[in-house]
């Protein structure tokens, strides 16, 4: 090519270049995106100078800095709680008992206000079960005793203390599942007995009897609903799961070393060691099979839905190696730092919720893992600190 | 008298065939010489099992083997010797019957009936774990061992079965023992105690039979942080506890070691940095250390043992860090 072809070819985008800077100096920019940069006109087209806008993107759902869906709700060590709500119209409130004092408090969720409900003392308070609605308490003392006395009550406003119920027996192991009704166990000399006590009516009655003493007893909603037991787990022995209804014991299909189970409607979620390996399986009793769940579940760390069917919630943490599983966990040898799983019981598999490590920065072993009546929010005592913590669903 | 004569011809020429089998099952090869064999012998209700066709003392050798279940031939298990299945629930019983043809033309039948059971054997050793402990106590040896046997969750009361133990193959109580579902032994030495049960019906049937080990574990401490506010914390103490104001007290938990030994023990001894250090306390599993003051460390140990059985015993320590 010949050099004056360079030089005119040059020119020709310089001037261009030129022209395109004298046009934006003497327009000016585009005030809004209506405003057409040109309308160059070539080849005779038309243009009706309309643009079309970009469509709108769905707005990211608002997130609030202030309060994390997973949040602490209590400095103080907690030995028991209840998610509460009065009426569909009054604020949700949990209330908790205090560890060592047995002080209850309640805590609203919506303000964060939180107002002690009691300031009766049970000495060296170690486990405290709320009836549903929250208008009484069960609170046993001292964790160094195999059966303890039981401090039962009713919130006393005026006195701001408990009116305490008269209850004398030592118990094993207890539930409150209504202001009057608690059921316990005592020990007897051919295994554990369970009962009912009613406050209302001041009467005791023997609801089964379970014929061995190292019994883990999975208490039903009332005392007609269908209760469960199985022996302690630990690694090296074998464990049975049985079922009690209307006084009446059966065996229920799951059975291995280290056993522990819990019940969410059809379905008996089990958990057993071989190898010091655990494995989860859910049981159903409509189809009769049973299927893997691919989590190892543990009862203090799930909690299953009652509104939405084959739904659990847990608290879980791939633990690899070989460590004796639940006992070092039990002794507190061991912790985990769990996050919060969803868990499909009809597939068997398991979505993560949130990893707590990362959403709170703090390692949570997972304990009494609770949902609230209205499945909104999940709760759990953090078993570092006793701390109660909730997860916002 | 022709037509008798006949006739006994007639038979002796018609029935050696089909009298054959008869014969050979029950007069000339005996009652054992075809039996089918399940593993395990009694099967749990929803339990797979194996049925093993044992023709092995047949004297001629077998042209086939045949498996009807529930009356229902199953072609796929022909000529089989080892088949696979699945018990039924409590109550429901599966008919294995075992067809072996014969080269004469004849054939064996052997049958057995599965009546699935749940025999659980729930294993409570007496040794000792904190009241706040979830899991169960293991036994250790020399150990005091409780031991319920459950058949069907409870559905068959014991009162009107023959129980016989054996713990490492000899035989607790003497014998057979009549609605003797629970026993107390000791632990044997060793790795492993080999514990045996098998129940049977007044008529001398058996009923189930549960074969299982039961491994010793070694006492073993644990120390946790007594809090004059809240008790016994739960977290064991991991190696080093950092002293937080002016003392601390700490109990020590001997995991496992046997009840007796526990509540009267022969040797009992705290040490401070290897000084032996008199409890003032009430407790003898607990000791209360005072800080100094200045900062260090402070070797704490602890030991428990019955001087008689030397293996219930336990030794543990921790670094105090203040």
């Amino acid at each position: 090519m010949k050099q004056s072809t360079f030089i005119i070819l040059g020119v020709i985008v310089i001037l261009v270049l030129v022209g395109a800077w004298a046009y934006l100096l003497f327009s000016g920019t585009p005030k809004d995106a209506n405003q057409i940069f040109t309308d160059l006109g070539l080849g005779g087209e038309e243009d009706s100078g309309i643009v079309i806008a970009p469509e709108p993107k769905p707005e990211e759902p608002v997130v609030n800095m202030d309060r994390p869906r997973l949040r602490q709700l209590t400095t103080k060590p907690v030995v028991g709680f209840a998610e509460v709500q009065a009426t569909t119209s009054d604020p949700v409130v949990v209330y908790y008992a205090e560890a060592g004092t047995g002080h209850v408090y309640t805590i609203r969720l919506d303000s964060g206000e939180e107002t002690r409900l009691s300031n009766t003392t049970v000495d060296k308070a170690s486990f405290a079960s709320f009836s549903p609605k929250g208008d009484a308490v069960a609170i046993r003392s001292h964790n160094d005793k195999r059966t303890s006395e039981l401090t039962v009550g009713t919130f006393d406003q005026g006195s701001g203390g408990l009116k305490t119920m008269t209850f004398s027996p030592t118990v094993t192991d207890f539930s409150l599942v209504s202001s009057s009704s608690l059921l316990y166990s005592t020990e007897s000399p051919y295994g554990l007995i369970a009962h009912e006590y009613n406050f209302n009516k001041a009467v005791d009655t023997t609801l089964f009897t379970v014929p061995f003493h190292e019994a883990k007893i999975i208490w039903g909603s009332s005392t007609t609903a269908t209760h469960a037991a199985y022996p302690k787990p630990s690694y090296l022995l074998e464990g049975y799961l049985y079922r009690f209804t209307k006084g009446t014991m059966s065996r229920l299909p799951a059975a291995g070393y280290g056993l522990s189970a819990f019940i969410a409607g059809n379905n008996v979620i089990y958990t057993s060691a071989s190898d010091y390996t655990p494995k989860s399986t859910v049981y159903n009793e409509s189809t009769n099979t049973h299927h893997p769940l691919s989590i190892v579940t543990m009862p203090e760390k799930c909690t299953s839905s009652v509104k939405r069917m084959n739904t659990l919630w847990c608290g879980y943490e791939l633990k690899k190696g070989e460590f004796e599983f639940p006992d070092t966990w039990y002794r507190g040898e061991i912790s985990y730092k769990d996050s919060l799983w969803l868990v499909d019981l009809e597939l068997g598999n398991a979505e993560l919720l949130v990893d707590t490590f990362i959403a709170s920065q703090r390692e949570l072993d997972v304990t009494e893992l609770t949902v609230g009546p209205s499945e909104s929010t999940l709760y759990f005592i953090n078993k570092n600190d006793n701390t109660l913590w909730m997860y916002e669903l | 008298m022709r037509y008798i004569v006949t006739l006994f011809l007639a038979l002796l020429t018609v029935s050696p065939v089909p009298a054959s089998a008869q014969i050979a099952n029950n007069l000339i090869y005996g009652d054992q010489a075809l039996t089918i064999d399940l593993d395990p012998a009694y099967p749990s209700p929803g339990e797979t099992f194996t049925a093993k066709a044992n023709d092995y003392a047949l004297p001629i050798q077998s042209s086939g083997l045949r498996w009807v279940i529930d009356g229902k031939a199953t072609p796929e298990y022909d000529n089989k010797r080892t088949i696979t299945l699945t018990a039924k629930e409590i109550g429901q019983k599966t008919n294995v019957e075992l067809v072996v043809d014969l080269p004469s033309g004849g054939s064996m039948r052997v049958n057995k009936v599965i009546d699935p059971v749940y025999l659980d054997i729930i294993i409570e050793p007496q040794t000792r774990t904190p009241a706040f402990y979830r899991g169960r106590a293991l036994p250790s040896i020399g150990s005091t061992v409780n031991a319920t046997a459950i058949i069907n969750g409870g559905a068959i009361s014991p009162a009107g079965l023959l129980y016989t133990w054996r713990l490492n193959n000899e035989t607790l109580e003497g014998g057979v023992v009549r609605s003797n579902n629970s026993i107390t032994f000791t632990m044997p030495r060793g790795e492993f105690a080999t514990i045996s049960l098998e129940v049977g019906r007044l008529d001398g049937t058996t009923l189930a039979r549960h074969l299982f080990s039961v491994r010793n574990s070694q006492p073993r401490l644990a120390f946790y942080d007594v809090s004059l506010l809240y008790g016994l914390t739960t977290k064991a103490i991991l190696n080093t506890l950092p002293l937080v104001g002016a003392g601390v007290t700490v109990r020590a938990e001997p995991y496992y070691l046997d009840l007796l030994t526990y509540n009267n023990p022969d040797f009992l001894e705290w040490q401070i940095d290897n000084v032996r250090t008199q409890n003032p306390g009430s407790n003898p599993y607990e000791v209360t250390v005072a800080g100094s003051g200045q900062s260090g460390t402070s070797q704490i140990e602890f030991h428990v043992r019955n001087t008689t059985q030397v293996l219930q015993g336990a030794q543990g320590d921790f670094r105090l860090t203040y």
